[in-house]
């Protein structure tokens, strides 16, 4: 048991509200446990100040304040519809309430049997499709940058069978951004790896 | 002094009386009387739980009428009318708390002028119609500082705690209508006591 739930225990303790076997159990603890008692004697002390040592209220004339409050009832009474009336009137509200609601409920449950007169679909309004143009493109005027080259060198086609490398091995692309000739990776063979 | 238990305007049922659940249900068949009973059976109770949140006998008073007023205005709204002391002081305790917070409750009654004649007299040290002060100098000076300082500490506590402490280990109401007052289960009464006990050890300590 932790310090708190024997705090807890202590206190319904002097508030006799422990059950009978956790009263045996704690009182048997009690015996022998110096700051359980402690802690009993604190709180007890702390309910002996809160019963006897608190400001005390003036004393008050219990028959004429009984009195008082009573005709103020009576006033307050007298402005508002009786009480029968108004239970009268909740206990027909909530008659009103329960017919409407069994009402509504046979309605649509009437309805939904039929299943002809159930409620339609209603058709999707028409969507609207809004065509953007954005600029066009401008022909360019420089000559283009990129040439292709697929194939073997040209000096090996006729040696070593260049369409027979095309065929059966990987062809070599490639993708130079000039129109120089020379710059083309014309030395390697297609069969080279 | 307050008055005891044993004050006939005061006493809670004893199984012989009419129980509460019937005296709402004879009052909301049109008894007036009935409430009558009831206003007689908790208005003590209602003051002094009041007067704990508030400090004030006056205020206490005031704060006790209007909550009569509203619980008779609102009795048809009541589940279960046995636990109209508790439902009772719930709205004690929340006028009391709305009056705290600066909110201040019309009065219902011409209570200035009956207290006006009542300051009247304790001022020149005769008695009260309404109230009358401990004029006892030995015990007030005795009590007094400890007094507000734990009044002070109560004030500190957080509010479900400080209404259980009040309500339950001051006032000594049943565990089930502070439970009712509180919106909670008795298990969750015993531990707002505890819980405020806890903090009052700890404010007090130098008290203890």
């Amino acid at each position: 048991m932790t310090r708190e739930q024997l705090e807890y225990q202590i206190s319904q303790y002097v508030d006799h509200t422990l059950s009978t076997h956790e009263k045996a159990a704690l009182e048997h603890r009690l015996g022998t446990d110096v700051e359980a008692q402690q802690i009993l004697a604190e709180y007890r002390s702390i309910n002996d100040m809160l019963r006897t040592q608190l400001p005390t209220m003036e004393e008050v004339n219990w028959e004429q304040f009984a009195s008082a409050t009573s005709r103020a009832v009576d006033e307050a009474d007298a402005d508002a519809p009786p009480v029968t009336y108004r239970i009268f009137t909740w206990s027909r509200m909530a008659v009103a309430a329960s017919v409407l609601l069994a009402g509504g409920i046979a309605f649509l449950t009437f309805r939904s049997g039929n299943g002809a007169s159930g409620p339609q679909p209603v058709p999707a309004a028409p969507s609207q499709v809004v065509r953007i143009d954005g600029p066009a493109a401008e022909p360019s005027t420089q000559p283009a940058v990129a040439q292709i080259s697929v194939g073997p060198a040209t000096e090996l086609a006729e040696t070593q069978y260049p369409l027979d490398g095309i065929v059966y091995q990987p062809s070599r692309v490639s993708l130079i951004a000039t129109p120089d000739d020379t710059m083309q990776d014309t030395h390697r063979s297609p069969y080279q790896r | 002094m307050e008055p005891q238990a044993t004050d006939p305007m005061n006493d809670q049922p004893s199984p012989a009386e009419t129980s509460d659940g019937q005296l709402v249900r004879d009052t909301l068949s049109g008894n007036r009387q009935a409430y009558d009973q009831l206003i007689r059976r908790y208005q003590r109770q209602a003051v002094a739980v009041s007067y704990r949140l508030l400090g004030n006998t006056n205020d206490a008073m005031e704060v006790t009428q209007d909550a009569f007023l509203k619980s008779f205005t609102s009795l048809a709204s009541l589940q279960r009318p046995e636990a109209f002391g508790g439902w009772l002081m719930r709205i004690v305790s929340n006028l009391s708390l709305n009056y705290r917070r600066g909110r201040k409750v019309r009065s219902q009654l011409p209570l200035d002028d009956m207290l006006g004649k009542a300051n009247e007299q304790a001022e020149t040290g005769g008695g009260s119609e309404w109230m009358s002060r401990d004029i006892n100098p030995v015990h007030r000076m005795e009590s007094a500082e400890l007094g507000a300082r734990l009044q002070e500490a109560l004030n500190q506590l957080p509010e479900k705690q400080r209404l259980a402490i009040v309500m339950f280990t001051i006032e000594q109401m049943p565990q089930k209508d502070v439970a009712e007052a509180l919106k909670c289960s008795v298990e969750a009464v015993k531990w707002h006591v505890f819980q405020g006990r806890k903090k009052l050890k700890e404010i007090l300590k130098d008290y203890l």
